[in-house]
């Protein structure tokens, strides 16, 4: 809490726990960033807060993604703020980003259907569908109940199933 | 209506991450450069610099008096004068200070905030004193800015005991008038200053979240353990002088 407090968290054991965990935070980024390749600078970004927070890094793989996600979240709210910059130590990732062929199907109408939810409805069916979490994790993330993160995703699946029907 | 496996089908495709490619290379350069930038530029590193340069400064603070202006602030032994190139960790226009110096307290007294909202049940004392003493248990080297987050820390946490015992009480207008300094607390000037992960959108989640009676303290990732032991300790000496 002091801010002048060290961590006991040996470096080679914090690289290789966020390292697996990297890709996923990847595609989060990739999923909800535009242009595509600012994704680098927020998982760049991502990284510089798990260093400094790595004493906090639990130690059950589950947790430890849950709450590298909550720290993803956070960054993903500063990047829609205009807060996160783009950095040096990006640029590697942010070019491979950049040249990745666009998507072979078209999908803009199932876009427009997610992006009429509600934006926490949105995010939790994301969250579960592309980003792999269960229902209560992902409520979790978003500060919802177990039971009310199952009603919100019922119905913003049934919005969805309505939606894309209608169109 | 199309069915649940076809939204499923649908969504699937409509992921803008399954197209994308990196090496694991790339990501692994990424981690490790990032690693090497952190601990160049974590203050802790430093320390040693910082204390050699206070002993400069030190000579000047014996023959600075009140008022506690400009040049007398300038003079503090535990302002550090250290002055390190900008990277993603530090604050600017925020002096880095050693927390270890004889005057740190009269240091911090000068950059506690003033107008910083407390429950009427809790003095500025206890918190400036809980500060302090936090900072003084791991002497290093931080920016000022740090200091007073960890002042506004505290006063979250006298909110958050005023919410709960007011909440626990039945008093409503008690439990709303708190929760709406916790809400406002998002915009406190050094917790905006060095949210580097989502905190103020994390306190208003908290809010609207306990306005719907879903309480999750927790949810802050705010430890109060030592802020509450050190409120419990002032009332009860409060309590003991009383009687």
């Amino acid at each position: 809490m002091t801010g002048a407090t060290d961590t006991a968290v040996p470096a080679s054991t914090f690289e290789r726990d966020i390292r697996d965990v990297m890709p996923a935070l990847l595609a989060y980024f990739v999923r909800r960033v535009r242009p595509q390749e600012d994704a680098a600078d927020c998982l760049s970004e991502t990284l510089v807060v798990l260093w400094r927070r790595r004493a906090d890094l639990p130690t059950n793989p589950d947790a430890q993604r849950a709450w590298t996600f909550g720290i993803a979240r956070g960054v993903l709210a500063n990047q829609r703020r205009g807060r996160v910059r783009q950095t040096q130590l990006a640029d590697r990732l942010r070019s491979e980003i950049a040249v990745q062929p666009a998507q072979a199907v078209d999908s803009t109408d199932t876009e427009s259907a997610l992006d009429a939810l509600p934006e926490r409805d949105r995010e939790l069916v994301t969250l579960i569908v592309w980003d792999g979490f269960g229902v209560a994790e992902a409520g979790e993330l978003l500060g919802l109940k177990p039971d009310a993160a199952r009603a919100r995703y019922s119905r913003a699946r049934k919005r969805l199933r309505e939606t894309l029907a209608a169109g | 209506m199309i069915t649940d496996d076809e939204l499923t089908t649908r969504l699937a495709r409509a992921d803008a991450a399954s197209n994308v490619r990196t090496t694991p290379e790339t990501l692994d350069a990424l981690l490790v450069a990032t690693g090497e930038l952190e601990a160049l530029t974590r203050p802790r590193r430093f320390r040693r610099v910082a204390l050699l340069t206070g002993g400069v400064v030190a000579s000047l603070a014996v023959t600075a008096a009140s008022p506690v202006g400009a040049h007398v602030i300038d003079s503090f032994v535990a302002l550090t004068g250290w002055n390190p190139a900008p990277s993603s960790e530090i604050i600017e226009n925020s002096p880095w200070i050693n927390t270890g110096a004889s005057d740190f307290e009269e240091y911090a007294r000068t950059i506690y905030p003033a107008d910083l909202a407390l429950p009427a049940s809790v003095s500025s004392e206890t918190v400036f004193d809980y500060g302090v003493a936090a900072h003084q248990q791991n002497p290093g080297t931080t920016q000022a800015i740090s200091v007073v987050r960890t002042f506004e820390t505290a006063a979250q946490c006298a909110w958050l005991g005023e919410f709960s015992e007011a909440r626990a009480g039945g008093d409503t207008a008690r439990a709303d008038a708190a929760l709406a300094v916790i809400r406002a607390s998002a915009d406190w000037p050094a917790i905006v200053a060095t949210d580097g992960g989502g905190i103020a959108d994390s306190i208003r989640d908290f809010a609207d979240n306990a306005v719907d009676g879903d309480v999750r303290i927790g949810s802050l990732g705010i430890d109060c353990a030592g802020f509450d032991a050190v409120q419990d300790a002032a009332q009860a000496a409060a309590g003991e002088s009383a009687e």
